[in-house]
Formats: C-alpha cells, structure tokens, sequence
C-alpha cells in the first residue's frame, strides 16, 4: 500500500511542475543531480487519445526533438514469455506485453522529433527468429510500426544477432553482483537508449516497470539455462533461471559474478542483477505503458493474476524516478523496502539503482507533471 | 483393437457388442479359434496383426502424448518451456499421401505389464489418429483389460468413453476425404537414405504448426504445388528431372523453394535457366537467398542435417504472416487444418495432448482467412455447438473452451 507517502507530499512534489525543462541526460540525472521530471497522463483507451496524450507527455518532459534529434534511438520494449502465452483470451498486448500502438506511436512522434533511426529491441523468447516474426506470432503487424517512422528497424537481442561481437558495458561503482555484461551490440550502437515498459507486479522483483525491462536485455546464449559454459551458445534457448537462482555462472568469455558465494535467492538476485543493468546501460528515456495490464505478476504464468485497465501512461528521463512514480501511481510505496509491499520477499530494485547513483525514488525529489498521482492512482492491489 | 493377452475366450467379445469396432487383430491366428468363430457372428473381422486386411495399411507409431518439458520454469524464474509432444499425425498423413485411397492403421507396442495408462491417453490415441484421417489400434492397458474381463464399473465406464470417441469419428468419416489446407509442400523420396530425414522432418514441422502438404517424388505431379508459397525439398540426392523442372516453375511463378547444396536444384547450372540474383533480403545464417523469376530459392549453405533446425528455418523463411492456424496458450495442442472438397468449409482438427481441460488457460485459435460461422465439433456432444468469432483483418479467432481431447472448429466460408 502506497502508506508512507502523503497527500500532502505528493501535492508538494506535484507544485514544482509548473515550467518545462528539457530531458537531461541519464548520467547527470544521478540522486545527487538535478531534479528528474515525470511525467504522467491519463489515458484509458489505445485509440486516437494515445498519440497526444504521448505527445503532450513528451512536450512536458521537454520536448523529444532534444533528446533523439539526428540521433540512432534503440528501444527496449517489453514482451515477456513465449508470444503464444494469454492470460484467459485476452491478447497478450493487453495484459503483459508493450501494446503495439503504444509502441508505433513512440516510433511516430520519435519520427516527428528528428530520430535518424529507431531500432526495436527485444530478446524473444527462447529463439533467435526475427522479432518481426515474434511480433506476427504474437498476432501483431509489425508493418504498422515499421511504417510509423522512417528507416524503423528490429532486432532480436538474446542473441549475438547482426554483429560479429558482444559490446561489453561496464556497471559503475563495480555494481552490487556484476561489474560488466556483455550484451547484443544494438545496446551500445546508439544514441539514446528507451526503456518501454509495461507496468505490472513481478513475482520475483515486485514491480517490473522501466528498470526491470531491461532484464531482458541480457542474451540467454551467455545469461540463460541454455548458455554456452566457456563460449555463448550459437542458438538462445531456454530462460534466465541462471540469473534468477544462480545454480551456475554465465559464459566464461563473459564477467562472472563479484561474489559467487552471495545468496542464490532470486529475491536478492534479481533486483540487484537489473539495477546492475541500468546503472552499465543507462536508460535515457523510460516510458511505462498501464492503458491496460495485468495485476499479480508480470505474465500469465504467474498465478493468480488478472487483466486491469489503469489507464495511464508515465514517462521520464530518470528511469529510478519514473518507476518511483509509477509504483505510486499503482498504490505502492515507492520508498518500500523488503518486507513492504510489493517487495514481500526481495529486495527493492529502485532502492539498489538509488545506491548505484542511478536516480531518486523519493517523490519529494522528483518534479511531477500532467495528471496527478491521485487522480491516476489504480491500486494494483486490492 | 488388438486382443489383449489378458482375455481368455471367446466370452469376452461381448464386450464389443454394439461398439464401433469392426476388427480384431490377434497375435496370430494359432491358438484363437474359439475367437475366429465367434467374432464374425458379432460382425467383427478378425486378422493376424501381421497381416492387415487387404487396402489397410498398418503402421508402426507412438502412444501420443506429452512427452516431457524442455524448461522447468515458474513464477519465480519466468514462463515455462514447450512440452514436447508425441503424435502419429504426420505418419497417417504420409501413409495415406503414398497409397491413396488405402485406410491408415497406426499401431504401438502394448504397455508395459505394469503401465497403467490413463483414459485420456486412450482417448488422445484415438483422436490424434481420426483426426489426420487414420484409425488407431486400441491397445488396452493391463490394468483396463482385467477391469474389463471382470466387468468392473470404473473399467466399463472407461470403454464406454473409448468407444464414444471411435463412434464420434466413424460418424464424421466424411472427413477423411477432405485435403489438408497447406501452406507449404515437403517434396521428398520419404525413403532410402533421406527417409529418415524427411520423417523426421514431417514430424518436427507439424511441432511447429506449419499446414504442409506432402509430395511424393515417385508419384509427383506438379498440380500438387498449386496454390502453396512454399515448398520444402530436404533429400540429399537430386529429385527426378520432371520434378527438378517443376520446383524451378513453382519458384518462378513466385514460390519459395528451401533446399540443400545437394539437391542439384541451382538456377543456372540446369539446362535453360538463369542463375538468378542474389535476393534484397537480410543474410540468412544458414540459408543463402536468391531471387529467381518471381520467387525466391532458400539454399544451404550446407546440407541440411538436422530436421529440427530446417523445420523451424522453414517457418520462418516462409513467415508466421501465413500461418493457418495460429493456437494462444495452445503448448499442449495440435492443429490440423483441412478443407472440404468443394471449398467451402475448413476444419481445424484440434487435438490436446494433455489430455484434460483443466491444465492452464483456455485456448485460443486464430485462423486466416473470413468466415461467416464457426462451430464447435467435440466428443461430448453430437450435435456442434455455434463459436462466437472475433473478426480481425485477414482472420478471425475463436475462444476454444477448455477441451478436454478434441476439438474440431469448422468454418463456413
């Protein structure tokens, strides 16, 4: 429950949203940096309010032409799972994966704002097929978003793809369990770098919103069950249960863990792994779908779970911040730490990015704008 | 139905009184007179099981069913891997393609002495046999076999579903005539030293849900390829001339041809033909693509050794933008898509190789193509029951309730 923020503190933190400031890059945006910006919208349909009220999100922010102008723009959107798994009947787009819309209207207005090329990532799950084809799987056109913008690409990250190598990123400060990764190259080959999320609960991290997408871009050729033990495996097979429970190291061409002998809970793990992740590759715009998603876990396998319909979208520079504010905006505590909700049995992803200089959860030292927490508020609990 | 060992005398025909079976297969014919005169006074032939009637062909196949996972997922560790799945679909469907008109018998070894299997495996045999236009060998399990013979109420309610099953499909044997609805041809010898390749290949394809049609080389005739956008040659010896040509022809008009280096199938060095050019498209790791005529030839690199791995290539070079039917939460099932002989009406045999309704989230079905009514044909009830669909551009889906074995959707055109 969202308890230990007040009314009276998120008006506070709201009253500061009146001027627009441009984005500011994700490494300046650090605890200690200059106040990040979140912006919120209501939004409870993905039919003709979602272009605009993305647009007006953005123009809030202060204005997308900034940030992706000129500019290679990768984003990380989410779809979790195999693109055959539902939740009942209900399209996977409604429940647990980035809606196509949400998606095309990103590309679009990053069109608009210049972007020299957009790149689609995602690691599809448990294959190297192309994410176009994942997407048709998944009962999508990938034409729509492909004719969104021009020069619209995609890729498939859980493998070594299009490149001859793995781009290893580096986690400042050595990070809390690993010190570098190495990742699919579309993850250093541009500009500026989109988390694009959807805002669920998580059965192992909590909450998965901006920061806990990027789990996913490690590849399971040297991070998956199916991983190479000295090389990476040719094929992605299989999940992350490697990352999740520890039972063995990633690829040896790869840095292994700091402390191998740290705890094997996935509680623990998982949180840390991913602030390791956004702290090595920073997010420099974080955009958390909630039009519609589903409560209780972060896919239909997760049990018991339902569809919902929050009707909102959240959007910010700082990754920390914007899932800070969206945990608010789905009745959590944003400050929580393990034992709170929703983090019951982990550890709090936000708090751990927070200690890597990644960014503030504390809404007082975020500047909201757009619709009001409490008038977005859907208590993804009940 | 082979006899069961467990049987003794002619007293236990009666438990075939007024079922849909016709045929006993006994071990051999030495040591059953009593059954050999007694079963034709039931209207049941009665054969050596060496020795199928004339017209039947009896193949050698699995128990159907769930094998085992590839993944050990859960809600802590993410989504669950894809079960494997035993199936005698494309066996029946490969006996019938060699001898049209002939009927399909599939047979696997009995259980084990000490293997109880479960109704639903029973139930799943047959369906997963009725269903690809064959007829299962009911092999009854020890434990089913005795509980029978003694008459026990749980073992007869058991036979009763069983036979229930048999008559649902003997009622629909119409069925059997209508053509698999493909998308893609494998074009093959099936025998020699590619048979086991391109059994296998058949196998894994329909893992994949691919709606393939199969070619026989030795009695080719290049009407098969009408109307198909792709098809799939994996032998490592070169095809016939006439079908080499006829390969070539299908490319041009615009299919799409997979193939190994050593199918001899190469635009430029057969008599007549251009080379082609190299195609537009992004580098396949294992496939180089040419353009040739309107189509396209997906050639290997290497010769294709691991059927696996080229049924899944072939999905994908083909693209999921032609999938036939397309199953939600479907790990469990298995689609086969046919069409009547006029046209008019398609029919997806549905098969759940878990055998209960109660595993996971209901199903859905996304099949291409615009129709004006689905139904819903199952075990459970004679008479089909109206599917609501849910229009989408070039398809519709259907919401399967939870099925416990089979399920066919038939859609009017």
């Amino acid at each position: 429950m969202y308890s230990n923020c007040t009314r009276r503190q998120w008006l506070a933190a709201a009253a500061g949203a009146a001027l627009a400031r441009p984005f500011a890059p994700a490494a300046l945006a650090a605890s200690t940096g200059p106040t990040p910006r979140v912006a919120i919208a209501k939004c409870p349909t993905y039919g003709p309010e979602l272009l605009p009220a993305m647009q007006r999100m953005f123009d809030q922010l202060g204005g997308l032409e900034r940030l992706v102008k000129g500019k290679t723009v990768a984003i990380k959107v989410n779809m979790t799972g195999d693109a055959s798994y539902r939740l009942g009947h209900t399209p996977a787009e409604d429940t647990h994966y980035t809606h196509p819309r949400v998606i095309a209207a990103t590309v679009h207005l990053m069109g608009r704002a210049g972007a020299r090329k957009v790149r689609l990532l995602e690691s599809c799950w448990s294959s190297a097929v192309p994410l176009e084809e994942f997407m048709l799987q998944a009962n999508w056109e990938p034409r729509d978003i492909l004719s969104a913008a021009p020069r619209v690409e995609f890729e498939n990250t859980n493998y070594l793809g299009r490149a001859r190598n793995y781009v290893r990123m580096a986690t400042p400060k050595g990070g809390h369990m690993f010190r570098a990764f190495d990742l699919n190259h579309s993850y250093r080959d541009c500009d500026v770098f989109v988390s694009l999320a959807k805002m669920k609960d998580h059965a192992t991290a909590g909450v998965t919103l901006s920061m806990k997408n990027c789990f996913g871009i490690t590849p399971v050729t040297i991070y998956g069950d199916g991983a190479g033990i000295d090389e990476p495996s040719v094929e992605p097979r299989g999940g992350r249960g490697i990352m999740h429970e520890g039972n063995r190291q990633p690829s040896k061409s790869a840095p292994s863990e700091n402390d191998p002998k740290s705890p094997r809970d996935g509680g623990y793990r998982v949180p840390r792994i991913v602030a390791d992740l956004v702290a090595a590759r920073p997010i420099d715009l974080a955009i958390v779908e909630g039009v519609r998603s589903m409560a209780g876990g972060e896919g239909p396998w997760v049990k018991p779970s339902r569809a919902i319909r929050p009707g909102v979208l959240v959007a910010g520079s700082n990754c920390v911040a914007t899932d800070a504010v969206c945990m608010a905006v789905m009745g959590y505590d944003p400050m929580a730490i393990r034992g709170a909700p929703p983090f019951e049995t982990c550890d709090s992803t936000l708090q751990l990015a927070e200690e890597l200089g990644v960014g503030p959860r504390d809404l007082r030292r975020i500047e909201m704008v757009g619709t009001p927490v409490r008038e977005a508020l859907f208590r993804y609990r009940v | 139905m082979r006899w069961p060992p467990e049987w003794r005398g002619a007293a236990a025909l009666d438990l075939l009184k007024d079922t849909p079976l016709d045929s006993l297969l006994l071990p051999s014919t030495d040591g059953y007179q009593d059954v050999i005169e007694r079963a034709p006074q039931l209207d049941i032939a009665v054969c050596d099981i060496n020795r199928p009637p004339s017209g039947v062909e009896m193949v050698k196949g699995e128990w159907p069913g769930i094998r085992m996972t590839t993944g050990q997922g859960d809600a802590s560790s993410g989504p669950t891997g894809a079960p494997w799945i035993d199936s005698n679909g494309w066996l029946v469907r490969l006996t019938r393609a060699r001898k049209p008109g002939g009927t399909a018998w599939v047979a696997a070894d009995p259980p084990k002495s000490n293997e109880i299997v479960p109704l639903s495996r029973h139930l799943v045999a047959v369906a997963d046999g009725a269903a690809h236009g064959g007829r299962w060998v009911v092999t009854l399990d020890k434990d089913m076999a005795e509980g029978l013979a003694a008459r026990k109420p749980g073992s007869v309610n058991g036979w009763k579903k069983l036979m229930d099953a048999i008559a649902f499909f003997l009622a629909h044997s119409e069925w059997n005539a209508w053509p698999v609805d493909a998308v893609l041809a494998v074009v093959s010898s099936f025998s020699g030293d590619d048979e086991f390749f391109s059994h296998e290949l058949l196998n894994l394809m329909a893992r994949t849900n691919i709606s393939y049609g199969i070619v026989e080389t030795a009695s080719f005739r290049p009407e098969a390829l009408g109307g198909l956008r792709a098809a799939v040659y994996p032998d490592a010896q070169p095809p016939p001339a006439e079908v080499r040509q006829a390969l070539l022809d299908f490319v041009e008009r615009g299919g799409l041809l997979i193939a190994g280096p050593k199918s001899g199938i190469k635009p430029g060095t057969m008599p007549g033909t251009a080379p082609g050019r190299p195609s537009a498209e992004e580098p396949h790791p294992r496939y180089e693509m040419r353009q040739f005529g309107k189509g396209r030839i997906a050639m290997a690199h290497q010769q294709p050794d691991d059927p696996y791995e080229m049924a899944q290539d072939a999905q994908i070079l083909l693209s999921h933008r032609y999938d036939l039917v397309r199953l939600f939460n479907g790990s469990l099932l298995g689609a086969y898509s046919t069409m009547s002989p006029d046209g008019k009406r398609r029919l997806a045999h549905i098969v759940n190789y878990g055998g209960s309704a109660d595993d996971g989230d209901p199903a859905t079905a996304r099949i291409a193509g615009r129709f004006r009514s689905a139904k819903l044909w199952s075990f459970e009830s004679a008479e089909a029951r109206p599917l609501e669909m849910v229009a989408q551009k070039d398809s519709i889906e259907v919401h399967l309730p939870g099925l416990a074995v089979y399920g066919g959707v038939e859609l009017e055109t």
